[in-house]
């Protein structure tokens, strides 16, 4: 099912603690202890974010699809994802 | 502050100075477009073609380095790299191309103007548009 980029934004920024950056496009940075550990950018021209989008912005944000979705359904917290993160490297 | 009319008509566009002029710094204020229209119909000739030519230098890097690949979803097309990933869309490929463009280099500069603060893989990312933004700069 399609998310709004009004709830994506509600996820990154209120939920995973991601900065907003308005711009041409919106870019948000999460930064964990003082370095920026990941980054996704909403295009300008997108009206809802399916599926194909939702993977691309998975990745971007270094997990998988279903794990996107966990977070966007409140299925995951931000501690997981950042236990994530850190279980990548980051 | 006004930048001496040489220097501004000068049509040596670099990522760097296309980055300013997109800004409106460096011009009194004003607009690019009210810039530009200021100007004798020679030299806004010629900082047309050096955007063009800046324009298919960057797309040939991007296909090279970063191979975007456009598809349909939904009403719309995307155009989306495996490398970084980004994507655009827009209601025509042409138009997800635009727009995909358009978001490497915002992304692009981003990523430069936070160089310091950033983890190991948005470097990698970095590195990764450097060498387009690179290719682009060596013609």
């Amino acid at each position: 099912m399609p998310v709004s980029g009004r709830k994506m934004d509600h996820v990154l920024v209120n939920v995973l603690g991601y900065e907003r950056r308005a711009g041409r496009h919106q870019i948000y940075v999460l930064r964990l202890r003082g370095k920026q550990v990941a980054r996704t950018l909403i295009s300008h021209g997108v009206r809802e974010i399916g599926d194909d989008l939702m993977a691309v912005r998975a990745q971007q944000m270094g997990i998988t699809l279903s794990q996107l979705k966990r977070l966007v359904a409140g299925e995951m917290s931000r501690d997981e994802y950042y236990g994530l993160l850190q279980e990548r490297g980051e | 502050m006004r930048t001496p009319l040489a220097a501004a008509t000068t049509p040596n566009l670099t990522k760097d100075t296309l980055a300013v002029i997109g800004r409106g710094g460096g011009f009194g204020g004003g607009s690019l477009l009210e810039t530009l229209a200021a100007l004798p119909m020679r030299q806004q000739n010629l900082l047309a073609d050096e955007a063009r030519h800046y324009h298919k230098a960057l797309d040939r890097a991007i296909g090279t380095i970063l191979a975007p690949s456009v598809g349909r979803i939904d009403d719309q097309f995307m155009a989306v790299d495996e490398v970084i990933p980004l994507y655009g869309v827009g209601a025509t490929p042409d138009e997800a191309m635009a727009d995909y463009r358009s978001v490497v280099v915002e992304y692009y500069e981003s990523l430069e103007e936070d160089v310091d603060e950033l983890g190991q893989a948005l470097q990698g990312q970095l590195a990764v548009l450097r060498q387009v933004f690179g290719q682009v700069d060596q013609g």
